[in-house]
């Protein structure tokens, strides 16, 4: 038995190594004077400790804008996906109507269809309604989310209805009932859900590239590739600084809560 | 008493109000976008043109005979091959891996592995460009220091570039997959492993055979198909890292949609190879609910 554990941990950390082997390679560069990236000879820590490189990711490579600029596209689009998903799931979950075949069938529909098929009709409405290169164009297609429904709904409906006959006969609205009482019962899965959100929307290109060519308005990942693109090339010190200010966020939110965050990540498997 | 039972004495629609955001959402940014896109593919209509005619499926006659096209399916193809079997088997071994040492070690490795997960991989696509940098990369050192002196242009060979989108690929999904499989993993009854000790299946090969294997078989089909929707919709590295190059050996699929509709402005094309796209989607999807009915939802 001994045997084998020592096997699968040496066999394990052999597949680690390589994992984390670009991770270890970006905060190594980042830290490292120009003179000491273009050498053959690889030494994992810089023999002069750069700091420069970070300064120089806020200064000429913007990186404080694009972290600004992700942090209100996915807030934003995290709040109002709130507003629009729970009163939906819960009203497809707990009460009966004729149209409710109908409308859970438009979201599956919806939970199929790739980001990439809707983005040409998207695309030219936002060139229409002269939205191209703005934050808003960012956050509007995302209001809602089919897989929130989804997810909520089978959450919602899985509280007991003395709950809510309780607060109906207490004299609580329907808006009451649904914010005050129901909503704290599901928060676990808010809670993965928002993970969902925040990780799709922080890390998502296909969208923003499409509709923001402008560098003050970019979010992390076009950024990155704009400034790769652009003047930052080669410039390998500030890029490596911006990437692990970039990728640090997400990274520490896992640390700190792992269970949550792969729950969360992995719902997307749905999409 | 009202009579609940009657479908007609039900109500067309409740709480209106509750709905209505949600579903103007729904219908105004993903079903009637999709049925445009689908529209758009039977039209001669190109950006900017101010009318159209109906072409019925000439688009279609028209990329599946266009040489580029079929690269960048054959390539999509490709990778997929590549890509699937390799994070199944990988994936599914460290889980078993992490399951059998459990504990602290288990959680360690899971971390760990999980990692490229959260990470946004155009950002770690800037960082595997100076990894496998031909003169100044870390692959390059570790392949100078085993004594190869040729050196290996990771992303402008077309012969390899495949190989290392691939390589990036399974090295970024892996954690994701090996998760949903730890999660079939413990719904396992630990009682069935008990017994099969009892019954004298002492080996681990015999156990894995007989007991997690046909109890994983959910886990394992939706990883299965799920890996090759998640292959199929790999565009960030590529536009990152080669651009479809070197000489289209890289163009994938979406990387072709993006170029046709949004560099070249051949909306058409465009929406024909999103249609195509979105058929393949389909089709992956419904088979998957076909075969694991309501459980799909099981990884939630």
């Amino acid at each position: 038995m001994r045997f084998r554990t020592v096997l699968l941990n040496g066999i394990l950390a052999l597949g680690a190594v390589v994992i984390l082997t670009p991770f270890v390679w970006m905060l190594s560069l980042s830290f490292k004077p120009e003179s000491e990236i273009y050498t053959p000879f690889i030494r994992l820590l810089p023999e002069v400790w750069d700091f420069a490189n970070y300064a120089e990711a806020f200064s000429t490579g913007e990186v404080g804008t694009f972290i600004r600029n992700g942090v209100i596209v996915t807030l934003s689009v995290l709040a109002l996906q709130f507003c629009t998903i729970i009163p939906a799931a819960y009203v497809l979950a707990r009460k009966r109507f004729r149209l409710q075949g109908l409308c859970f069938a438009i979201v599956l529909a919806a939970l199929i269809i790739p980001q990439h098929v809707v983005a040409i009709p998207l695309f030219m409405a936002a060139g229409k309604l002269n939205l191209l290169n703005t934050l808003p164009v960012l956050i509007i297609p995302f209001v809602t989310s089919a897989l929130g429904i989804f997810l909520l709904r089978q959450h919602f409906k899985t509280i007991p209805q003395d709950i809510i006959d309780a607060a109906r006969i207490d004299g609580a609205g329907e808006i009451y009932t649904l914010w005050r009482i129901l909503v704290p019962q599901i928060l676990p899965a808010l809670a993965a859900f928002s993970i969902f959100s925040i990780v799709y929307h922080w890390n998502d290109f296909f969208w923003p590239l499409l509709v923001i060519s402008d560098m003050d308005l970019a979010t992390p990942p076009l950024g990155i590739s704009l400034f790769a693109s652009d003047e930052g090339g080669n410039d390998v010190g500030p890029m490596m600084a911006s990437a692990t200010i970039i990728v640090l966020p997400l990274m520490a939110a896992f640390l700190a809560a792992r269970k949550r965050f792969i729950q969360g990540v992995t719902m997307s498997g749905m999409k | 008493m009202k009579m609940i039972g009657k479908q007609h004495s039900l109500p067309w629609i409740a709480c209106p109000g509750f709905l209505f955001p949600a579903f103007a959402a729904l219908i105004l940014f993903f079903v009637l976008p999709a049925l445009m896109t689908v529209a758009v593919s039977f039209t001669d209509w190109t950006l900017g043109k101010a009318d159209f005619t109906w072409v019925g499926f000439d688009n279609y006659a028209y990329i599946l005979t266009d040489p580029d096209f079929l690269k960048s399916l054959r390539n999509t193809v490709v990778l997929t091959v590549i890509v699937v079997p390799v994070s199944f088997a990988l994936s599914l071994g460290l889980a078993l891996a992490i399951r059998s040492l459990g504990g602290r070690w288990g959680e360690l490795w899971q971390t760990i592995y999980f990692l490229p997960v959260t990470a946004s991989l155009v950002a770690m696509s800037v960082v595997w460009q100076w990894v496998l940098h031909p003169e100044v990369g870390i692959v390059a050192w570790l392949l100078s220091f085993f004594g190869a002196a040729a050196k290996i242009n990771w992303l402008n060979d077309r012969d390899i570039v495949l190989f290392t989108l691939a390589f990036i690929i399974i090295w970024q999904m892996t954690g994701y997959y090996m998760v949903i499989f730890l999660t079939g993993l413990l719904q396992i009854p630990a009682e069935m492993y008990e017994a099969a000790q009892i019954d004298g299946a002492d080996c681990a090969w015999t156990r894995f055979r007989h007991i997690t294997w046909p109890l994983l078989t959910p886990t394992s089909f939706f990883i299965f198909i799920l890996t090759i929707i998640k292959t199929f919709q790999v565009f960030d590295i590529v536009k990152a890292l080669t651009r479809g190059g070197p000489e289209k050996a890289s163009e994938i699929l979406l990387y072709t949609m993006y170029q046709e509709g949004f560099s070249f402005f051949r909306t058409n094309i465009a929406a024909s190879i999103a249609t195509l796209y979105l058929l393949v989607m389909l089709g992956l999807t419904l088979w998957q609910n076909y075969v694991l009915g309501r459980r799909v939802n099981y990884t939630l």
